[in-house]
């Protein structure tokens, strides 16, 4: 039936040559995407900006310093989880830029400040006006988690430990819980220990025995799936749990009912857990809402790259441009509504992955 | 979970690359840019090969490799505004006196790449591929309503540029 049309096309096509494809370039460049896409991995979701209200005036520093000693803007900023990102030592967030005196390697943003990670495996939280050391973290692949005032993160060692710090109060709470000597503290690693995600005082970890919601208060440990092969907790907010079994995404209030959704990849729920930010194809990053079941329609802004990475409150969420694919180019950081599917910039040319830039992800971007 | 196997990705590509160039080919009409599709959509399979690669079943791969291709192509076509690409040599329409020596096939080629690229997709999955409309529709990411008619229209552009003689009307009617 085909005819004319069908030998046509036959006939062109035939006539090619092999197309000379650089595989190795190929998976260089597909690695490059997936740590890309990794950084994407919300460590910590951001407080409703009500509580900058009730945040800003009392909240303590984790060096003790009172609201007061610090710059105002930057009180308000951080608690409010206005975007924020850094390059080299130097963290801007909300117009305000300051030197926290090392090179961030990977940070995330609490409601007091950030804490991030340096080259050395070394832990710090920055408010503004000090920076603490406050811990160790693997140095070459750290991964950082963030909820309200806490981060959290897993602590090297024999006996990989889970570890919570309260920036608003400057506690740390300390546990291997169930690990065993030999873990590793890489979260991709063979064994590890991973702190998947927080979510008030609780902490969401693969343990030695599985993976558990650990209540950081009380010590309560509560194993959630006890192989934990193939299941992975991408994100936990207002009593719904993100979670990865085999290839498929589930969202529930336990890994016993969730409900599967069209994403390939999830990244954060929304404060409200109504939406999901992922990815219903690699590189296509969607509003996924989870009351209707499908993803939102992506703005076409013109970048190469263009994908949501953190929830600013219910309804507004922070994104990335990179005007180059492999994000060597510039990047600019974007401010969107949910409800109106606008953007707008918050702040432009920024950097670039190759130039020390990092967003509060928990990650090394490159 | 599979985890991304460079020899198994490197395999897949020696088996499958021809036939993925040839399938971008038609839908760019160009060797170079087909190329450079055909090396962006398999980056893009890279990314997705935890997901997609199973040493069992290749359909899932293939399916997948499909519809980057198509909708790579799709996409770089709208944002580069090369929808409605100007072809380097504008043949006239078919007309009644046109000297009979021109080369049906030539014309029609050019007509082809001068369809809008979701109709051209469309076209080629359909004839090329010999996809279904179903399969179609999951490459191009859309439904089988909207291959019904971005076909049609695709082929009634080709007739009313070539006319009857040289693409029948069967072609319309075919659905599967």
């Amino acid at each position: 039936m085909t005819g004319l049309l069908n030998d046509l096309m036959h006939e062109r096509a035939d006539g090619l040559d092999r197309p000379h494809l650089d595989v190795d370039g190929i998976v260089r460049e597909g690695d490059k995407r997936v740590r890309r896409r990794r950084t994407a991995v919300v460590g910590g979701v951001a407080a409703l900006a009500v509580a900058a209200a009730v945040v800003a005036p009392s909240v303590l520093g984790g060096t003790g310093k009172t609201a007061q000693d610090r710059d105002p803007d930057l009180v308000a900023a951080f608690a409010a989880h206005s975007p924020s990102y850094a390059v080299g030592s130097r963290i801007t967030i909300d117009g305000t830029t300051f030197d926290v005196g090392h090179k961030v390697r990977a940070f995330v943003q609490t409601d007091a400040g950030a804490v991030f990670s340096d080259a050395d495996g070394k832990v710090w939280a920055a408010d503004g006006a000090d920076v603490v050391e406050i811990g160790r973290i693997n140095a070459k692949v750290p991964h950082l988690v963030a909820d309200g005032p806490r981060a959290a993160w897993v602590t090297p060692g024999d006996v990989p430990a889970f570890t919570v710090y309260d920036q608003a109060t400057g506690e740390t709470v300390r546990d291997p819980l169930q690990n065993v000597e030999g873990m590793s503290d890489v979260r991709d690693g063979k064994n590890a220990a991973v702190m998947y995600a927080l979510e008030g005082e609780t902490a969401y970890v693969k343990t030695e025995q599985g993976a558990a919601a650990w209540d950081t208060a009380s010590g309560d440990l509560t194993f959630l799936d006890t192989k934990a092969d193939g299941f992975t907790i991408k994100d936990v907010q207002a009593g719904q749990i993100v979670y990865q079994r085999g290839d498929d995404i589930l969202v529930g209030p336990n890994p016993e009912s969730g409900t599967k959704v069209d994403l390939w990849e999830a990244y954060a729920l929304s404060p409200d857990g109504a939406y999901l930010l992922g990815e219903p194809e690699p590189d296509d990053v969607r509003i996924y809402d989870l009351s209707v079941g499908r993803s939102l329609p992506k703005q076409d802004l013109g970048y190469a790259y263009f994908g949501g990475y953190d929830w600013i409150d219910a309804d507004h969420y922070a994104a990335l441009g990179f005007t180059e694919t492999n994000g060597d180019g510039p990047i600019d950081i974007l401010t969107c509504t949910v409800s109106s599917g606008e953007c707008s910039m918050v702040a432009e040319d920024v950097g670039s992955l190759d130039g020390g830039f990092a967003i509060p992800m928990g990650e090394y971007l490159n | 979970m599979s985890r991304r196997d460079p020899q198994a990705f490197a395999d897949f590509v020696a088996a499958r690359s021809g036939a993925l160039h040839r399938a971008a080919f038609l839908m760019v009409g160009d060797a170079q840019l087909a190329q450079d599709l055909v090396q962006e959509a398999l980056t893009k399979i890279y990314v997705a090969w935890p997901r997609l690669h199973d040493a069992t079943n290749h359909a899932k791969v293939e399916a997948y490799a499909r519809k980057a291709i198509t909708t790579t192509a799709i996409g770089w076509f709208r944002k580069k505004s090369w929808g409605e690409r100007t072809a380097e040599v504008l043949p006239e329409g078919s007309q009644a006196g046109h000297s009979e020596s021109v080369d049906e096939r030539a014309w029609l080629w050019q007509a082809l790449q001068e369809l809008p690229v979701r109709q051209r997709a469309a076209i080629v999955l359909r004839f090329y591929e010999d996809l279904t409309e179903a399969q179609t529709a999951e490459a191009m990411g859309c439904a089988v309503g909207t291959v019904k008619s971005q076909v049609s229209a695709g082929l009634a552009k080709l007739r009313a540029r070539l006319g009857d003689d040289v693409l029948p009307t069967d072609l319309i009617e075919v659905t599967r």
